[in-house]
Formats: structure tokens, C-alpha cells, sequence
């Protein structure tokens, strides 16, 4: 029983692999253009049939099978079989068909906490959150946003959306377990002070990687108190890039050859990643933007004024991140050459100096623990002073950005900067019917960018720029029905329909 | 004056005219126009009541009433200050020759016509407490001076062009300068919880005029765009009020439940140009007694006027002041602003959404700003093989019979397509 279904799973591997997104997200516009019906359903089966038979062939060499296996994530079956049907599928009466099946993914998902509940040794009756697999979680999410976006307006479902992932990625670590024995493993973990974590005090250069390969755009910080649900953000890989021994690897030592093949190996993944989501991860996922847009709420609320930056502040702003993540990235680069004491050069520099500065890690534990979680600031030495008044600095900009001037963090902040890279020429785009555009600029007033150009563009249909969030605002405020909409693949997602609700 | 707009060492004292005969042929000429829309054969049941609000309109016991004119000031500020706003452009030829007699035969028909309108007694202007036209043209840019003799008058200044990015801020100060000026005026003050709720109401608007012309465009017969701009005119005059969107949903609901005994393929036509405005319906006339169904129209006191509603995100009195400006004067389609790409696409998308044959342009005489784009449309239809016909006539009823004939050579020409 146990070794079919073993076999099963193992049939059904490559439908895991982050390459199949890719391929298809790649055929898609094509596909969608030419074929229709049946024949679209031919191709996507010879695709499949083709894909399955290269993965195969991959993983007849064990080394390769080794790495494909690491870069799956059941995170692609889910995006494969729920969110890009939803994205894509005409919404027509056949689509409630196609709801069947995250709707029976939602009643998997709950069957699987109680299976999981089940299982936990007698004795132990009692309330462990939700022991489900992360697996069965994804589906569980996507299924559940999947099924009610029908029911919502874009404004609603965004916020919904933010506020499931902001719990998933911020309280995840200690309240989504595989099982009951990975929940007691936890407690252990978080029993002891910081372990196994860099902590903003940390005094000894020591690297300790998990080796997973996905980092997701944009994070809570792995390194507060529960972190581990999910792996770090982008910038983090960044730093583990500039750490890397090169002495060493080119020295032959077998662990920093692994170490850097790992690392490498994320990062191709985090270029797919990106370049499918583009910056929507900064829009609808980013749990520090969901925590500023929290503080932004209450501005709007108290029907506050916000600050508008000219563009020479946004600018500044934008350069001063820039630079920052450059400085913080070369001290990264001299931490192979620390010292037993952590100098070098007769500086005192800590691991992850980028994570040091960054609000992320002052603001994640404070959401889960409260103010006592806020960790100790580090202390004058290290660097003659830059991490304090840096740490503090950033994260009054942050607060203050956030509280008065709608997302001008986001221009700042260096994981966004990142994920931007495929905003244009990615798989999202935004486009504009510039023919039914009546110049009112009501999509330059809400954007929380500050960007004029969906606003100003009158020739190119592509709207779509590097700061850009995908928060889609603009389409939902635009005034004129089917003037702005957000294409995947190059086929139409949604467009601005005004209904007096928005 | 207190706002600084005008210079005071050389007011004059108004001098007012008798009512009297004008006041006799304006009503003659509304009973007219009220005659040949009796003939149209199906109407919404409840057309009284809108038609009721067209002409004299009565103030409220008790309410201050602030005159305007345009379509760009934005009613919402008026609202909120608890004042009801009456339209005061006219469109009454009876009112043309005295116009002409205080002012000069070469001033456009519109504005001529309102100022003697304003200046007869027992005028609607005459019992505002202030009155504020904004400077689309060079008549009303000068018309406001002559008013403020008669009337403390605002006017509100637009940007040269509709560049959000550049003027957006100056246009909403602006506006705040008016709101400023109605505080002094109306004696009240601005809270922006009110603005919120006027702002909403106009949404409201917006999305049931934007169900009923998708009603009409699939079913034209359903209701006469005479009776639609009679509608859409009614909100002119106390703003799309609780009462006035009650009836509108009725009337939407009678359009929606409307089956044409018989299919009829008739040309389907969008009306472009000056303002049309109650009782001179002359060229909607015309089309309609001629076969054509008017299926859209750019006009800004037609459903143009409704169709945009203003969106917001943020409700700080700035944000709001903001979105009204974004709503009034960045979106409007007069061609007052140096450049008028708002229009031209605005028609070339009904000609396409609405299957429309033909596009008819009505330009009002003495307009020079009208007149000036028929240029750059006409030759845009061209290209595009969409029939075209320019309509140049004033508010008298007299070149109603040679304009017929052209017009209805127009609509003939469209038969062939329409049957396609």
C-alpha cells in the first residue's frame, strides 16, 4: 500500500518542479492565442506528456535527480491546477466546474488537520494550532481565495489576501506545524533563546543554513523568533551569495563547492519566482508592506493628509536603499576573512550586515511577541557605530514612511528593488486602453507609488513600470470600464469596471 | 468684492428688466418643446416628475441656492455646505434677443441668453445667494464680471491644459478658493463628512445613467435621448438628490423591462458638440423625427455630464477637493483646454461600443471652440469611414425646416449601414 503510493507520488513529481511553471507560463500566450478547446487541451497534454518524459531523463543521473528533487515545491502544483485555471479559465457557467476542485481541496485540507490531530500519542489531548502539512496548507489558501474572489470586490479580496498571508508568513513558524511531533521540535527550538537563528547581538561568524532552495521576494524575517515556516527573503540569498568562501571553493573544500551550489541553485529559483509574480509579491504578499498598509489604514481612517515626495526625494530615497544594500553586501563580502573576534581589517563586522539594519527584523518579532520580542540593539563596536544608528534609523524611516507617506518605503527598500527586475517583461504586466482613458489622473492619486505613468501614457498599451506593485488600485478606482486591466501571459486577468463599490 | 476677483471701484448698478414679455415667449417656447415630446411614443412612466425640475426651479423653504453654470463646477461643494444648486445657463431662444441688446449680437447664443435671463426679475439667478461659473471660454471668463454686479459671483479659474501632473494641486486650490467663497456667501462651513456623502450620491448617479445607456444601447427604443437629457438635466437643478435617484432606478427598471413589440433597425447615431440645453432640444429633435436613434452623446449636458463619476481613496477634505477636480475639470471634455484628446476618444469608443452608423456634430454659433475642432474630428471620422454631419445652428427655432432636410438626408444615408 505505502510503496504504490509511494509510486504514485513519485510518478507525479515533475508536476512539482518550478521548470513546469515556467514552461507553461512561457507556452501560455501562445496557446491561448491560437488554440481553442480541445485542441488547447491536446497541447496541454502533449506538453505535459513532454515535460514529464525530460524530467525523467534528468533524473535517471541520481546527482541531477538529487537537485531537481530539492528545487520542487508542491507550491507549483497548486499555482498549476488552482491559481492559473482561476487566473485564466473564462468565467463562464463552466467555471463552476472547475470549482469542484479547489473546493475539494478546502475539504482535503481540513480532513488533513484532523488526520494530523488524530495522530497526536494519547495523553496529549489539547490545542497544538493547526498541525497540517504545508503542503495541504497551499492548497488549502489558494483554494479557499480561489473560491471566494467571486464573491468580493477587488479591494476586499486584496485585503483578505494580505491578511492570510501576513498570518501564514508572520505566525506560521509556531502556528502551522507538520504534525504533533514537529510542534513539540518547535517549542524546543524557540525554548532555546534565538538558536540556530543569527540574532542582531550575535557575536561569532557562524553560518547555519537549513539548505532549502526557495526564497520567497519578500519575507517576514526568518531570523525573529519563528521564523522557519518559510525561507528567508531575496536579500538574504543576496548576502549568503557575497559570503560565499571563494578562497575556498576554488580550493576544492567539498563543503563550500555544496555550499555554493545551493546557493546557486536558489537563486536560479528565485529568478523564476520573480519572474513569474514580478512585484504582486510586494502588493499582496509582503508582510511589512501589510503591516505599513496597516498604520496607512489608520492615517486614511483618521482622514489624515499623506506626505507626497517630489521626485528628487523619490529619487534620493530610491538611491539611498540602493547604496545601503550595495555597502552592506561588500561588508557581507569580508565576512570569510573575519577574524576569530569578528574584525577585520580592525572593523568589527557581524554575519547578514544587511539583516542587521533592516526594520524587518525589529518589526517581525515585535508582531508576534509584542514589544518584549523587540531584540537588543547592537552595541557601538560593531563598525564603530554604524549598525546602531543605522538600525535606528531605518526603522524610524520605515514606521514614518509607512504612516505618512502611503508606500514610499517600498521605493526604498531593497528586496522590492530586486523583485522588480521582471515587472517589465515578466509575466504580469498592466495595460491600458489608452482610447478610454479620460485623462482624470484618478489612477495617479491613489497609486501608493507615486507613479504617473499609467496615468500619462497615451501611445503604449504597456503601462506597466519598475516601482510598480501590482497592487492594482488604479485599475479598481479607474472610472472608465475597460481602460486599465493586469494581463498574465499576455491574456486579460481583470480590468477596471466602475460599480460604485469600489 | 471680498474675493478680489473683480474690480470694485468700477461696479455698476444692475439694472434689471422688467419680466414681461420674455417671460411670456420663454414659456412658449418650453410648452413647445413639452408638445412635440409628448408625441415620443414610449416614455417612462414617471417623466413628470423630472420635467417638473427643468425650468423654475423652487428652493427649498428655508435653503440658501447657489447659481452655477458648466458642467466642470462640481455640485458636490455646494452640497455640502447644505445649498442647493441651480443651473443657471440658458438654453431659451426667447431670451437671445434681449441678450443681444444688453450685451452684443456677437457673444454666443448661451451666453447672451443667461445674462438676460439672470438680469429679468423674478429670475432664477436672482434669488441665489451667489452665483460662480468657471472661465471656459472668453464669454464666461467676461461674464462672470457683469454678474458679480448683480450677484456676488465666483469665477472659477481651469488650468490651460489637463495635465493632472502639472495642475492637479493648483485645480483643487482652486476649488478650495470657491469653497472659501461660499462659506462667506452661504454663511455656512464645509465639513467633509457632508462632501463625502455628496460624493457618494454622485457615484450613484453615475453607475445608474451608465446602466441606463447600456439598456438603450441594446434597446433604443426603449427611451427617447430627449427624455434621457430631460432626466440627466432635472439633476441639474438640486443635484442627484435621494428623491431624484429613486426615480431614476424606476426608470431604469421601465427601460429594462421594455420589449419592442416589433424589431426595428434604425441608424444609431452619437451626438457630439455644444451644450444642449433644456427647452432648445432642436437637433435631438430633429434626429429622432427624422428615424435616427441618438444611442450616445459627449455632450456635457447630456448623459456625458453623469457618466464620470468621481472616484476616491482617501476622504481628507484635500483628497476629496482633489478627486472633485479630477472628476470636474480632468476629465471633462470641453474644448475649452488646449488640447481635446478626452472628446475625440470618448466618441470614436461609443461609435465602437454602441455599433453607432453615424456621428452628428451640433455646434452652437459664436462657439468658437466647438467650431475650431470640428477640423481635427471630421477628418478623423474620415479615416476611420464613419459618416459625419455637422450641424451649425443657434438656439431660434427658424432654421429648424432647412436643417430637416440635411438632416435627413444624413439619417437616409445611414439606412444602408444600419441594415448590415
Amino acid at each position: 500500500m505505502q510503496s504504490a503510493l509511494d509510486g504514485v507520488l513519485r510518478f507525479l513529481e515533475p508536476l512539482t518542479s518550478p521548470f513546469l511553471a515556467l514552461l507553461v507560463c512561457l507556452l501560455l500566450p501562445s496557446l491561448a492565442v491560437r488554440f481553442s478547446g480541445r485542441k488547447l487541451a491536446l497541447a496541454l497534454l502533449l506538453l505535459a506528456v513532454s515535460f514529464f518524459g525530460a524530467y525523467e531523463l534528468a533524473a535517471a543521473s541520481d546527482s541531477a535527480h538529487r537537485w531537481l528533487i530539492a528545487l520542487n515545491t508542491p507550491l507549483v502544483t497548486v499555482f498549476l491546477f488552482v491559481i492559473l485555471p482561476a487566473l485564466h479559465l473564462p468565467r463562464n457557467r463552466y467555471y463552476k466546474l472547475f470549482l469542484l476542485l479547489p473546493a475539494a481541496l478546502v475539504v482535503a485540507g481540513i480532513a488533513a488537520i484532523f488526520v494530523a490531530y488524530a495522530t497526536v500519542p494519547d495523553g496529549k489531548d489539547g490545542f497544538y494550532w493547526l498541525l497540517i502539512r504545508p503542503a495541504f496548507l497551499m492548497g488549502l489558501v489558494a483554494s479557499a481565495l480561489v473560491l471566494v474572489q467571486p464573491f468580493l470586490t477587488m479591494k476586499v479580496f486584496r485585503r483578505a489576501m494580505r491578511i492570510s498571508l501576513f498570518a501564514i508568513l508572520i505566525y506560521g513558524g509556531f502556528a502551522l506545524r507538520q504534525d504533533y511531533l514537529d510542534y513539540q521540535q518547535m517549542l524546543d527550538h524557540r525554548a532555546k533563546t534565538q538558536g540556530g537563528v543569527v540574532a542582531l547581538t550575535e557575536t561569532r561568524p557562524v553560518t547555519q543554513n537549513d539548505n532549502r532552495m526557495t526564497y520567497l521576494p519578500s519575507a517576514p524575517c526568518r531570523f525573529s523568533a519563528d521564523g522557519g515556516y518559510v525561507q528567508g527573503c531575496n536579500m538574504e540569498l543576496l548576502q549568503r551569495i557575497a559570503m560565499l568562501d571563494v578562497a575556498k571553493t576554488v580550493g576544492g573544500d567539498p563543503a563550500a563547492i555544496s555550499n555554493m551550489a545551493i546557493v546557486l541553485a536558489a537563486l536560479l529559483m528565485f529568478m523564476v519566482i520573480v519572474f513569474l509574480t514580478a512585484r504582486i509579491t510586494c502588493g499582496w504578499l509582503c508582510p511589512l508592506s501589510t503591516m505599513g498598509s496597516a498604520l496607512d489604514y489608520v492615517r486614511r481612517k483618521l482622514r489624515l493628509p499623506y506626505f507626497k515626495p517630489s521626485p528628487a526625494v523619490r529619487s534620493g530615497v530610491f538611491y539611498s536603499g540602493l547604496g545601503l544594500a550595495g555597502l552592506t553586501l561588500l561588508m557581507a563580502k569580508l565576512v570569510p576573512s573575519l577574524d576569530a573576534n569578528g574584525y577585520v581589517l580592525g572593523c568589527k563586522i557581524p554575519i547578514y550586515p544587511f539583516c542587521k539594519i533592516c526594520p524587518g527584523q525589529q518589526v517581525c518579532p515585535v508582531a508576534t511577541q509584542g514589544l518584549a520580542g523587540y531584540p537588543p540593539l547592537p552595541s557601538s563596536e560593531w563598525a564603530w557605530g554604524f549598525f546602531k544608528v543605522f538600525t535606528l534609523l531605518l526603522l524610524v524611516f520605515f514606521l514614518l514612511a509607512f504612516i505618512a507617506a502611503r508606500r514610499l518605503w517600498c521605493l526604498f527598500c531593497p528586496m522590492g528593488m530586486l523583485s522588480g527586475i521582471f515587472n517589465r517583461g515578466g509575466m504580469f504586466a498592466l495595460a491600458k486602453a489608452s482610447g478610454k482613458c479620460n485623462r482624470c489622473g484618478a489612477c495617479a492619486e491613489v497609486c501608493p507609488m507615486g507613479i504617473d505613468k499609467v496615468r500619462s501614457e497615451m501611445q503604449n498599451s504597456d503601462v506597466s513600470s519598475y516601482d510598480c506593485v501590482l497592487c492594482l488600485r488604479c485599475v479598481e478606482k479607474c472610472p472608465r470600464n475597460g481602460c486599465l486591466s493586469l494581463t498574465h501571459c499576455g491574456r486579460k486577468i481583470t480590468e477596471s469596471r466602475f460599480t460604485g463599490k469600489q | 468684492m471680498m474675493t478680489g476677483q473683480y474690480d470694485d471701484r468700477y461696479r455698476l448698478e444692475p439694472q434689471l428688466r422688467p419680466a414681461g414679455s420674455d417671460a411670456d415667449r420663454a414659456a412658449l417656447m418650453e410648452s413647445r418643446q413639452r408638445q412635440l415630446m409628448a408625441d415620443i411614443p414610449v416614455r417612462p412612466s414617471n417623466i413628470g416628475w423630472f420635467e417638473a425640475f427643468l425650468a423654475k426651479p423652487a428652493i427649498p423653504e428655508g435653503a440658501k441656492a447657489v447659481g452655477y453654470f458648466c458642467q466642470v463646477i462640481p455640485l458636490e461643494i455646494i452640497c455640502a455646505f447644505g445649498a442647493v444648486p441651480l443651473r443657471i445657463d440658458c438654453g431659451n431662444s426667447a431670451y437671445v434677443q434681449p441678450g443681444e441688446e444688453l450685451l452684443s449680437a456677437d457673444v454666443c447664443p448661451l451666453a447672451k441668453a443667461s445674462f438676460a435671463q439672470a438680469l429679468s426679475a423674478d429670475s432664477t439667478a436672482g434669488k441665489c445667494a451667489c452665483l460662480v461659473l468657471p472661465s471656459s471660454c472668453d464669454a464666461k471668463r467676461k461674464l462672470g464680471e457683469v454678474l458679480a454686479d448683480f450677484r456676488p459671483t465666483f469665477t472659477l479659474n481651469l488650468p490651460p491644459e489637463q495635465d493632472y501632473a502639472r495642475y492637479g494641486d493648483w485645480a483643487a486650490g482652486e476649488l478650495e478658493r470657491m469653497a472659501e467663497f461660499f462659506a462667506q456667501h452661504l454663511g455656512a462651513k464645509l465639513s467633509s463628512s457632508a462632501l463625502l456623502s455628496a460624493v457618494r450620491q454622485s457615484q450613484r448617479a453615475s453607475v445608474l445613467i451608465r446602466e441606463i445607456l447600456t439598456l438603450r444601447s441594446a434597446s433604443p427604443a426603449a427611451m427617447s435621448s430627449r427624455d434621457l437629457f430631460a432626466i440627466v438635466q432635472s439633476s441639474f437643478n438640486g443635484a442627484p438628490s435621494k428623491e431624484w435617484l429613486q426615480n431614476v432606478e424606476r426608470v431604469r427598471d421601465e427601460v429594462a423591462a421594455y420589449r419592442p413589440p416589433r424589431e426595428v433597425k434604425r441608424p444609431r447615431v452619437i451626438i457630439t458638440g455644444a451644450p444642449l440645453i433644456w427647452p432648445n432640444f432642436k437637433v435631438l429633435n430633429l434626429l429622432e423625427e427624422s428615424g435616427a436613434y441618438v444611442v450616445g452623446d459627449t455632450i456635457c449636458t447630456g448623459s456625458q455630464s453623469l457618466y464620470d463619476p468621481p472616484t476616491f481613496h482617501e476622504t481628507s477634505r484635500k483628497a476629496l477637493m482633489r478627486a472633485l477636480a479630477q472628476r470636474y475639470i480632468f476629465a471633462s471634455p470641453c474644448p475649452c483646454f488646449v488640447s481635446q484628446g478626452t472628446r475625440m476618444s470618448r466618441i470614436l469608443d461609443l461609435v465602437e461600443e454602441n455599433k453607432a452608423d453615424g456621428v452628428v456634430h451640433y455646434g452652437l454659433r459664436l462657439c468658437q471652440l466647438f467650431d475650431m475642432e470640428v477640423y481635427r474630428l471630421s477628418r478623423l471620422l474620415k479615416e476611420r469611414n464613419i459618416p459625419f454631419l455637422n450641424v451649425h445652428t443657434d438656439y431660434s427655432p427658424e432654421d429648424s425646416e432647412q436643417l430637416r432636410i440635411r438632416v435627413e438626408a444624413f439619417v437616409e444615408t445611414l439606412h444602408g449601414r444600419a441594415a448590415k
